[in-house]
């Protein structure tokens, strides 16, 4: 009896243990694996673009739907590119930064709010600092960014995610960066619309 | 809006001046390139000669048409005199362009200061008096406003100027819609998870193996 339980536990530990080593080795390869879609995504929404500017102007007015590849950030002084998804579900962000369904969308005015994991996509922005150029690119547009400011705040500071007057950018994850367990806090990169460099081909 | 950009596009008369050919007095030859409608009568593209009634008087706003070098009758217009204090200096039929019909407009002659204008159809009048009329339609205002998105413009940007009839309409760029209530939750954790599957899997190993 007693060596029968023993070997129940056994079982059951090794059963759960497995199981969140299939949950961890998804989430990290699922965040490998998601930009490479998301990137074959975005290219072909820039070449259909290219088709439909060949033979009439147009310009997007309607979000893009949800889990759709629809820019792609790159901060060139970290040397980071990432592709963009809309929305901010774990499935969105598994796969990519998501754009937050509801903000702005790059280039116009408000603020477009970008969330990526701290422990994936988005550890990149331990390292960015004020002055830096974020660069947004969509099929419709290319769109420069520059860091104003940085801060920390914590989950109930939902401020940091309210239309702003202006065209803002703000990228959010978790914070501190090295932390075991869910983070009490959120780190916010804060930007300003420097510019629309050319449109997308 | 959308009614007077319709109202707009539809009235957009068109006045197509069409080459003519020997002046003479008051006979006309023209070489019509589109199909034209004379009150009930529809003329195929071709040549037309419109030639005035000659009566007694000698100033008969009558016109004939006649085709196949002026030896068929097809039809004829009573017009209106017009003057033009700018002598024209070359024979020419005006015609009105409604979407896809033409319509005789005037005929002026060359060196002579006065015209003939042909009045348009009543049919045609209703018609271009209904597209004139605005359309309104009821609408719910709405506090939730559609997201959209316009480029911003600078000195840089190359952005191709589109023909004006073609360029879409550029919706407000404000975003208004509500901001998400929460924070997203920003840490996948396959770390923890991963430290944490490989220690229970650990300890049941250990516990199979302890006898």
């Amino acid at each position: 009896m007693h060596r029968g339980f023993k070997k129940f536990c056994s079982y059951l530990l090794l059963a759960g243990g497995l199981f969140l080593l299939f949950l961890g080795a998804r989430e990290y390869l699922g965040s490998r694996t998601g930009q490479y879609s998301a990137a074959r995504d975005f290219e072909k929404s820039l070449e259909d673009n290219a088709i439909d500017q060949s033979t009439r102007y147009t310009i997007r007015v309607t979000p893009p739907s949800p889990g759709e590849t629809f820019a792609k950030l790159i901060i060139p002084r970290l040397n980071a590119t990432l592709y963009v998804v809309e929305g901010d579900d774990a499935a969105d962000l598994r796969r990519a930064p998501g754009h937050l369904i509801g903000s702005a969308l790059p280039g116009a005015r408000g603020n477009c709010v970008i969330a990526g994991h701290r422990d994936t996509h988005f550890r990149i922005l331990k390292d960015i600092r004020a002055g830096d150029d974020i660069v947004l690119k969509t099929p419709h547009g290319q769109y420069l960014y520059r860091v104003h400011n940085l801060k920390v705040v914590t989950t109930k500071t939902i401020s940091v995610l309210e239309p702003t007057p202006g065209p803002e950018l703000s990228l959010i994850t978790c914070y501190p960066f090295y932390y075991i367990g869910s983070a009490p806090e959120r780190f916010v990169v804060e930007a300003k619309l420097a510019g629309a460099i050319q449109p997308a081909s | 809006m959308i009614a007077a950009g319709i109202t707009a596009l539809g009235l957009a008369t068109l006045v197509t001046p069409v080459k003519a050919q020997s002046p003479m007095y008051d006979r006309v030859e023209v070489n019509l390139p589109y199909t034209v409608t004379v009150g009930d009568k529809t003329l195929p593209p071709g040549s037309y000669v419109i030639q005035q009634l000659r009566d007694i008087g000698g100033n008969s706003r009558v016109l004939l048409i006649y085709s196949d070098n002026g030896t068929r009758f097809e039809t004829s217009a009573v017009t209106i005199p017009t003057l033009d204090i700018n002598t024209p200096e070359h024979t020419s039929v005006i015609l009105h362009h409604f979407g896809p019909d033409y319509y005789f407009d005037k005929v002026w002659i060359q060196g002579k200061d006065y015209g003939y204008e042909f009045p348009l159809p009543n049919s045609v009048k209703m018609r271009e008096k209904e597209r004139m009329e605005p359309i309104t339609v009821n609408a719910t205002y709405s506090t939730v406003a559609q997201q959209t998105q316009a480029p911003v413009t600078t000195p840089q940007a190359e952005a191709p100027a589109p023909p004006p009839e073609e360029a879409p309409v550029e919706a407000p760029p404000e975003a208004n819609r509500e901001a998400p209530p929460a924070m997203p939750h920003t840490s996948s954790g396959w770390l923890m998870m991963l430290l944490g599957g490989g220690s229970l899997s650990a300890v049941g190993m250990m516990l199979r193996r302890k006898k």
